[in-house]
């Protein structure tokens, strides 16, 4: 899994290097948006499959729900920090500043923080089912950010670009990464599940032959 | 091309590193599972055989 995952970081990274072209403005720094912008896009995704898989959970009660739900939080929380992480540096390239409380970037930080508490009430909990459940409540009302994030740029006036016009090189050259960051969260996303269920059907032996 | 390169790092080093944390799991997992199998080998055989 970590050469699969290497090996798509390297041919994303190699082709964004050599075939995307320069945009005149920006230069060099406009190649983070093909890093950034799926990093945004999986961050939202994951949380939203969260909340759903929570809410799932809510219903049926089944242990397979909070495993996808988990692992998808912690996919999530991994691509809201990166995105983050990009934004931060490509702000300090196009606006001179590492950080600024834009209306996107504040709404943006603000799921980070319900995703990070999210995975603390995990590991602080002794009682998994009260904590499953818990769990599904805050990701169920952390998806309520989601239609702030996305219609932040549009509601309140900020420096965070709106939709940026773009060539077609440019959109084939984001689309090719978002295909490839879209293998790598899916690997990590199914192979975390994998993890949660095995754990879960260990512990389920262990209490039996004690 | 600077600003890129940082970014691209981060990237790399924060999926790599969950990758690596993922690859460790797997493995204690697998450990826990052999042992867990051997224990159930063990208290499946007769107590003579296990004496032996």
């Amino acid at each position: 899994m970590l050469h699969a995952t290497t090996a798509c970081l390297l041919i994303a990274g190699a082709a964004v290097s050599y075939f995307a072209s320069t945009e005149k403005t920006m230069g060099d720094a406009q190649r983070i948006l093909y890093l950034h912008v799926p990093m945004a896009w999986f961050g939202l995704i994951a949380f939203l499959v969260t909340a759903i898989t929570g809410a799932l959970y809510l219903r049926s009660r089944e242990a397979e729900w909070d495993y996808w739900s988990q692992a998808s939080a912690e996919v999530g929380w991994l691509c809201l920090t990166l995105t983050i992480v990009t934004g931060s540096i490509w702000a300090h390239a196009a606006w001179n500043t590492w950080w600024t409380w834009d209306p996107r970037l504040t709404t943006v930080f603000i799921l980070w923080v319900i995703n990070s508490g999210y995975l603390l009430l995990r590991g602080n909990m002794e009682d998994t089912l009260q904590s499953a459940r818990f769990r599904a409540v805050v990701a169920i009302i952390g998806a309520l950010d989601l239609p702030m994030i996305v219609m932040a740029t549009r509601w309140f006036r900020g420096m965070h670009p709106v939709a940026p016009r773009m060539e077609p090189g440019m959109r084939v050259m984001l689309l090719i990464s978002v295909a490839v960051f879209s293998v790598i969260f899916g690997i990590l996303l199914v192979r975390r599940r994998g993890h949660l269920y095995l754990a879960n059907r260990i512990a389920l032996i262990k209490q039996e032959t004690d | 091309m600077g600003s890129y390169v940082v970014a691209f790092t981060a990237i790399l080093l924060g999926v790599i590193g969950y990758s690596i944390f993922l690859e460790k799991r797997q493995r204690r997992l697998d450990r826990e599972i052999e042992i867990l199998q051997d224990y159930q080998r063990q208290s499946d055989l007769p107590s003579g055989a296990k004496a032996a």
